[in-house]
């Protein structure tokens, strides 16, 4: 046997099965589910920017009249996060593959796209999480000092403070382990077939 | 359009459910499936004719299959109604037998050298094949040669 024979194995077993006989509803429901998806991508682009775009304005209000210098501080970086943060999700979206590209330049963008969001999650302690913290904890302090511009801390802020650490740690290590699970498997499959194709 | 793509479905349904089963764990294939329809469908309106329909759909199907990670897509909804696995006729004798043989070959092979086998199968150039996977018509024809001696190799031995 020939591998040239097995070209009718291929049209038999590939070619020639029958088709369902759902095709039209098959159609409908990907043309549904395109649209839901669509407007999933939509609904979670919007929410990641607008969340920290619509808090500016709060955060200027607050700013017309602070409690402190310290508030004062802690809210101009507020808005200098809430700037910041959108910007830094856009341009990690940057980079975009066309599935009717060819194999080869298709992984290539994929695996740009891939350690590009990889990193950025596993960066997320620096451009996220400690800018937030930050500033909750500069508004709030802020708002608790006394004559002197010391601040007051009493039990109530501790154990918010403590809450806080809890809530921060948990993002940290839920975003880990996404970056873990979901990119190292895929940049792994993409750089061997990536090495297959080159070989 | 809906027809069109329908057409293309019909005519294609086999080689969508072959590509979906090849690379992804059995368990897997019904997501694999959809993920490809799913990108079919979105890319379907922006398929110019510059290249072949085969050619076209070979890229789509195989870069989708290339990085679908497990577990991340549900789309319930078209599961409920895309049908399950390839041939369930259960005809048996020497077909089937030729078809575990075409089958475990190709299991046999890499990823990237299956896609090649798979479109060389199916009639396409070298020059389609090698715009699929982005090399040169010359590389994949010393692809096809390295997959012929490994098959002659397998299945008959090496001839003296």
């Amino acid at each position: 046997m020939k591998l040239d024979d097995l070209k009718q194995d291929w049209k038999k077993e590939v070619i020639l099965t029958e088709p369902s006989q759902n095709l039209a509803t098959i159609t409908y429901e990907l043309k549904k589910e395109t649209a839901k998806l669509d407007r999933e991508i939509k609904f979670r682009d919007f929410l990641e920017i607008s969340i920290s775009l619509l808090l500016i304005p709060f955060w200027g209000y607050q700013l017309l009249d602070p409690a402190s210098s310290l508030q004062a501080i802690g809210l101009w970086l507020a808005i200098a996060v809430g700037i910041f943060i959108p910007y830094n999700i856009i341009k990690s979206k940057q980079v975009s593959a066309s599935k009717t590209n060819c194999i080869r330049s298709f992984l290539e963008t994929e695996y740009l796209k891939a350690v590009q969001q990889k990193q950025l999650l596993e960066s997320i302690a620096w451009w996220y999480i400690s800018p937030i913290t930050l500033c909750i904890v500069l508004i709030t302090l802020g708002a608790r000092v006394d004559e002197s511009g010391m601040p007051k801390i009493n039990n109530g802020l501790i154990i918010y403070y403590g809450c806080l650490s809890v809530f921060v740690f948990a993002i940290y290590f839920i975003n880990q382990r996404v970056a873990n699970k979901k990119f190292t498997p895929l940049l792994k499959k993409i750089k061997q077939r990536l090495a297959e194709i080159n070989d | 359009m809906h027809k069109e793509f329908e057409r293309m479905l019909s005519n294609n349904q086999g080689r969508i459910k072959y590509i979906a089963s090849r690379y992804c764990q059995h368990d897997e294939f019904d997501d694999m499936y959809q993920e490809i329809l799913l990108q079919l469908w979105r890319s379907f309106t922006s398929f110019k004719g510059h290249s072949s329909r085969e050619t076209w759909l070979y890229k789509v199907a195989l870069n989708t299959a290339c990085t679908f990670v497990s577990k991340s897509i549900k789309h319930k909804k078209i599961k409920e109604v895309a049908p399950q696995t390839t041939n369930t006729d259960g005809s048996l004798g020497q077909e089937s037998c030729q078809a575990d043989i075409l089958n475990n070959f190709m299991n046999s092979l890499n990823d990237t050298d299956a896609s090649v086998l798979m479109m060389y199968l199916d009639g396409l150039s070298s020059e389609n094949n090698a715009e699929v996977i982005g090399i040169s018509a010359n590389a994949v024809r010393v692809r096809i040669k390295r997959i012929k001696d490994a098959f002659e190799n397998q299945y008959i031995g090496v001839e003296s």
